[in-house]
């Protein structure tokens, strides 16, 4: 188990598991970070090892700094292999080729692009991470699908070596992709993802979706959750969670006939909020987990809709995304 | 002649190697130490070659290496009118032109890059090699020649702590005056010409590579 204690920041989390934070520009979230990286003062202990009593160069913290520093002045390979080789790993080529890193290893850091850069921080971050990986704001240069598949392959990388890590982002659907607890540096609490989510939809319910976590996926278009499969497109078969927006949600009152919508749930109404003037945002429970249709004023009344009705819910098989793709 | 061009030769070389090694380190610590009273006294300490007269430091250093001298007397017959005397002079007199460009670029180096080396396992030689120096390199070069060139046409300093000893303390500038002083123009006009195209083409090399340098970005 890890636990942070620092100036008014105390929590824990699981070994392994991944941290989002979030918080308004200029709160000290890169301050903390730097704080872990200089100074004795706190505790970040791992197993109850306190991190913070080693010198800086021994703590094991993989750090990609915000605005994608790199060394200087000299070619990106000189940087990954000398870094690889303080901290004796010889088979980074691998990696380096699924972060996108190989065709820019003969190329000077002065002259890459901000993208290129925080492909090449990821990287040595990566490198000389030995306990747990702090990333801040690591992919805010990279386009949505860049961003997905770089965050895909450091969370892989990470995984292999049981590394924890911290995601610093502006960017709710990084975290929602990738993270398993969310920080609220506000709030001081740590909550777990999905339900961080249903925080969010409370406080955006126009952006209201549905946040599911994957137990398994088939290369057939078909995953499972909480022992029932649903449809999907095409999805990366590492996605750990999904995102159904709610305006991809319909609501029938009885089952629908044979259509191309892929996907009819039974589900029962949870509560009912209005949205802006015309539309209504309808929380539905589907076992334990909670799914969102966002339909008219109109609609909601034509349907007569009550907490505690049950509705058949549908939504097709496209609809159901990563986070990192959604809206 | 060939004598004074091998003593000033001789001395602006190992001047500048000692100041490059004295310097570094000193004006990291002026850079990157947290201000007190202490770090203003001395960086107003190495400034003043600037703008003192060099006979006023000249007659301070004359005072200080003579055989009776607070560090003169420490040497058979004192370290005035002596190489040695006149390299410690010229490192005195050229102090701030290499300590201050390099001052100058360890302040503006991002304190957080040296926290990411440092994050990354570099120890104090690492990020010398990896990032201060790539990032300060062009500091060093500057202060290297700014060093050299000025040691080349010291004159007042070296007068009056050198005198002008063939072969040991005679230097191309002391050199230059002699021949002035005996009419004997054409030699004068040998020596300063060779001087003036020396300097030229020392800062003109210096400011060709400055300008064709690109910017170096540590981050996005």
């Amino acid at each position: 188990m890890w636990a942070l204690k620092a100036g008014k920041h105390c929590f824990h989390w699981p070994n392994g598991s991944w941290v989002g934070i979030d918080g308004p520009s200029g709160c000290g979230k890169t301050s903390l970070l730097q704080h872990l990286m200089t100074t004795r003062q706190g505790e970040l202990t791992c197993d109850g090892h306190n991190l913070l009593q080693s010198a800086p160069p021994l703590r094991g913290i993989g750090w990609a700094a915000q605005g994608a520093m790199l060394w200087p002045n000299q070619p990106v390979e000189r940087q990954v292999q000398a870094i690889a080789e303080r901290h004796r790993r010889r088979a980074w080529m691998d990696l380096a080729d699924e972060l996108g890193v190989v065709p820019l290893l003969k190329r000077n850091t002065t002259v890459l692009s901000g993208g290129e850069r925080q492909r090449v921080a990821l990287l040595s971050a990566l490198l000389s991470a030995k306990h747990i990986l702090l990333l801040d704001e690591p992919v805010s240069a990279l386009d949505k699908r860049a961003a997905n598949e770089v965050l895909a392959a450091v969370k892989r990388a990470a995984q292999q070596r049981s590394l924890t890590a911290w995601l610093v982002s502006h960017q709710w659907c990084d975290m929602a992709a990738t993270c398993d607890y969310y920080y609220g540096w506000t709030e001081q609490t740590l909550i777990d993802i999905e339900r961080a989510q249903q925080q969010r939809v409370n406080l955006h319910p126009e952006q209201a979706a549905a946040l599911w976590p994957v137990d398994k996926l088939d290369h057939g278009g078909q995953l499972y959750i909480a022992g029932h499969s649903i449809e999907t497109g095409p999805l990366n078969t590492e996605t750990q969670r999904v995102s159904i927006d709610a305006h991809d949600v319909s609501l029938a009152q009885h089952r629908p006939g044979p259509s191309s919508i892929a996907n009819t749930l039974e589900v029962t109404v949870r509560g009912i909020r209005t949205v802006e003037n015309n539309s209504a945002l309808v929380t539905l429970s589907w076992g334990d987990l909670v799914l969102y249709s966002l339909i008219t004023k109109k609609s909601a009344s034509e349907l007569a809709l009550s907490v505690g009705q049950k509705v058949f819910a549908q939504f097709k098989a496209h609809a159901v995304k990563t986070p990192l793709a959604s809206k | 002649m060939i004598d004074a061009i091998w003593v000033t030769c001789r001395l602006a070389f190992v001047t500048t190697l000692i100041l490059l090694l004295v310097c570094t380190p000193l004006a990291w610590w002026l850079a990157r130490g947290r201000t007190s009273w202490f770090r203003n006294v001395l960086e107003a300490a190495i400034a003043l070659p600037l703008i003192l007269p060099p006979t006023v430091l000249g007659f301070y250093l004359l005072l200080l290496l003579s055989p009776t001298g607070m560090l003169g007397q420490f040497f058979d017959q004192g370290l005035a009118f002596s190489f040695t005397g006149l390299v410690l002079g010229s490192c005195v007199y050229s102090l701030p032109f290499v300590a201050q460009p390099l001052t100058a670029s360890f302040r503006q180096l991002d304190p957080q890059l040296i926290l990411l080396g440092r994050s990354q396992g570099l120890n104090s030689i690492g990020l010398f090699r990896h990032i201060i120096l790539p990032c300060c390199g062009y500091a060093l070069v500057t202060a290297t020649a700014l060093g050299f060139a000025h040691t080349v046409g010291e004159f007042g300093v070296i007068l009056m702590i050198g005198g002008n000893i063939p072969g040991e303390t005679q230097v191309l500038s002391v050199l230059l005056y002699d021949e002035v002083e005996s009419l004997n123009y054409t030699s004068a006009h040998t020596i300063a010409g060779a001087l003036v195209a020396v300097s030229w083409l020392i800062l003109f090399a210096l400011y060709r590579w400055q300008r064709t340098r690109g910017p170096i970005h540590v981050g996005t």
